[in-house]
């Protein structure tokens, strides 16, 4: 069985990747690998930027970056439930990856490890120049 | 969003800041420039580059300022250093201890929940609230701790409305609300943002002249009270409402005022503390001082039990007193040596500028410069120059403050720009594409808001441009 990859890095899961997702992964009989890659730089700037800015103390600084992870991590969080959804009403086997990182890095570490035949994600993620073993459709 | 540059961006940039303080100081001096002015002139564009730029943290700049000063020969060592006891850097600590106590306690942000239950009675009214809370609290914390308390609240009233982040516009408004509100409010008074106190102390170091609490909110409150209007109008008809019914989040918010429970001993000795501070403040400040009565509140804190010295700690971040010191021994090396006449009188060779170009221009300049820098950074950089330039054209320097102050508070679109931008860009709610053109909006209307009170209101309370 072929593994497929749908990759997503923010809170922005547009409907459409789901749908192609799903749909190559029916139409090839293949595995679908559902690979969420956290930004975890995000909670890091605003951190630093509130403190060495706005002169924030660390309490303030840690409870704010807490919420940012923790506020980031619930929206992906409902967002994986709909794919996840979506592949058990189709019958496709799925495997939800969580990876904390450098985007592309993570793709490419994740995709050698799973096998991945085809990588699914979004357009302003270029993956062009780093393919190999695999083809890349981005929307 | 880039709060740090990557290390090699960042050691380029330390560079170009050092080859341009050398290139400065091997230039030829020229004709009506001090050996010394021109040594100041040199760390002054080496300051630019790095508090811009964000290579170093803004307080380590401000510690490179000072041991340059007297390094250099620009300034003795003991004047330099002594700048770091200026009133207005103890204000300023004296001030964040305060808010620091009423985020300890609880009290700031029970006074956020009690005030925005109140405006949960239509989705436009709940952002209005959104945007009133932020601003109103901004007046007595800074506008960075607002929107960091703010921030959770307002993430809970999202979550209960089950708003689709990048998808619901509603989500955009809210968090846009909590930017915008903090940013509106931190122009109100001394407290919410420190480049206002900093913009005193460098009227103090230049022209000895003082600005009390109850003048800067008399000067700077209008603006306020009108930004609010227009920014809850940019926002509505920009994004329009995509819901229609917010009782769920008025439960969020009566939920999490329970889970407050009752409001603590603590909670009521901060009040008090702070109530009492902002009455010394206005009826009594220019009599005792901004700074003592600021330190001696605190002292209160700790007398009362309510803070220790960990409390300080972790909610102070003591860079403020570098940045700041640094800031105004800046300026105050720029005005003794002549460096900021003598850059005025370059600015004015080239400008044909009367009282009201003056006004356009700086406010303008200030206006967009804060977008691309930190506002505290925009203030130390355009005020000496502005005072120098305002002093050659016969504008009262009192007015020049505020010209600078105020525009340089007011920053509505990048994150860079403003920490309430960055916490509000980073619920993950909106692209930044999304609120260029808002931002941008709001911006030009904030500018004309400002230049029409300070040519018509400004006059009608005794502060005239001349």
């Amino acid at each position: 069985m072929e593994n497929i990859m749908v990759v997503f890095s923010s809170t922005d899961i547009p409907q459409d990747l789901i749908d192609r997702s799903i749909a190559i992964s029916k139409e090839k009989s293949a595995k679908l690998i559902i690979l969420d890659v956290r930004d975890r730089g995000m909670s890091e700037k605003v951190g630093e930027l509130t403190e060495n800015v706005g002169f924030m103390g660390d309490k303030i600084v840690s409870n704010l970056k807490k919420q940012i992870s923790y506020g980031r991590c619930d929206v992906i969080y409902q967002k994986l439930i709909i794919i996840e959804d979506a592949a058990k009403r189709e019958g496709i086997p799925y495997e939800i990856v969580v990876e904390r990182g450098p985007f592309v890095e993570s793709i490419l570490r994740v995709a050698k490890k799973k096998n991945v035949k085809i990588i699914v994600c979004q357009s302003r993620e270029s993956l062009e120049s780093h393919s190999s073993g695999f083809e890349v459709i981005q929307l | 969003m880039d709060s740090k540059q990557s290390f090699p961006n960042r050691s380029l940039l330390i560079c170009l800041a050092l080859v341009i303080l050398v290139l400065v100081l091997l230039f030829p001096n020229p004709a009506g420039l001090s050996v010394e002015g021109q040594r100041v002139i040199a760390i002054f564009a080496m300051a630019i580059v790095l508090w811009a730029s964000a290579a170093l943290p803004l307080s380590v700049t401000g510690i490179l300022v000072i041991a340059a000063l007297p390094l250099l020969g620009a300034m003795d060592a003991k004047t330099s250093y002594s700048l770091f006891g200026s009133p207005a850097v103890f204000f300023i600590l004296g001030a964040f201890i305060l808010a620091a106590a009423m985020m300890k306690t609880g009290l700031s942000m029970r006074l956020s929940l009690i005030v925005l239950k109140r405006f949960g009675k239509s989705p436009a009214m709940l952002i209005a609230g959104v945007l009133f809370t932020s601003a109103a609290m901004a007046f007595i914390m800074p506008e960075h701790a607002v929107a960091a308390i703010m921030f959770p609240v307002v993430l809970d009233i999202a979550r209960a409305l089950e708003l689709e982040p990048m998808k619901s516009k509603y989500g955009t408004l809210l968090f846009l609300a909590l930017a915008w509100g903090s940013v509106i409010g931190g122009i109100a008074t001394l407290l919410g943002g420190a480049r206002n106190p900093l913009a005193i102390a460098l009227l103090s170091e230049y022209y000895g002249l003082e600005v009390g609490f109850f003048q800067w909110v008399a000067i700077a409150a209008p603006v306020t009270i009108i930004m609010l209007v227009v920014a809850f109008a940019v926002l509505i008809l920009y994004f329009g409402l995509d819901v229609s019914d917010v009782s769920k989040a008025v439960s969020t918010l009566e939920r999490d005022l329970l889970a407050q429970g009752a409001m603590s001993s603590d909670e009521k000795k901060v009040g008090l503390v702070m109530l009492g501070t902002l009455l010394l403040w206005i009826t009594m400040g220019s009599r005792l001082g901004l700074a003592n009565i600021a330190l001696i509140s605190s002292v209160f804190l700790f007398s009362l039990g309510v803070m220790d010295w960990k409390d300080v700690e972790g909610y102070v971040n003591w860079g403020v007193i570098l940045m700041y010191g640094g800031a105004i021994a800046l300026g105050s090396a720029l005005v003794s040596t002549g460096a900021a006449q003598w850059l005025a009188d370059i600015f004015l060779s080239n400008l044909l500028l009367t009282p009201i170009t003056f006004l356009l221009v700086l406010s303008l300049f200030s206006k967009f410069l804060t977008e691309g820098i930190s506002n505290t950074a925009a203030v130390a950089i355009i005020l000496p120059i502005g005072f120098g330039i305002g002093q050659a054209i016969g504008i009262n320097p009192i007015a020049i403050v505020f010209i600078v102050a105020i525009p340089s508070g007011l920053a509505f679109t990048l994150p860079v720009a403003s920490p309430p931008n960055a916490i509000a860009y980073s619920s993950g709610y909106y692209e930044i594409s999304d609120v260029v053109k808002p931002g941008l909006i709001l911006n030009m209307l904030s500018w004309i808001v400002f230049i029409i009170i300070a040519l018509v209101y400004w006059p009608m309370i005794g502060l005239n441009m001349l």
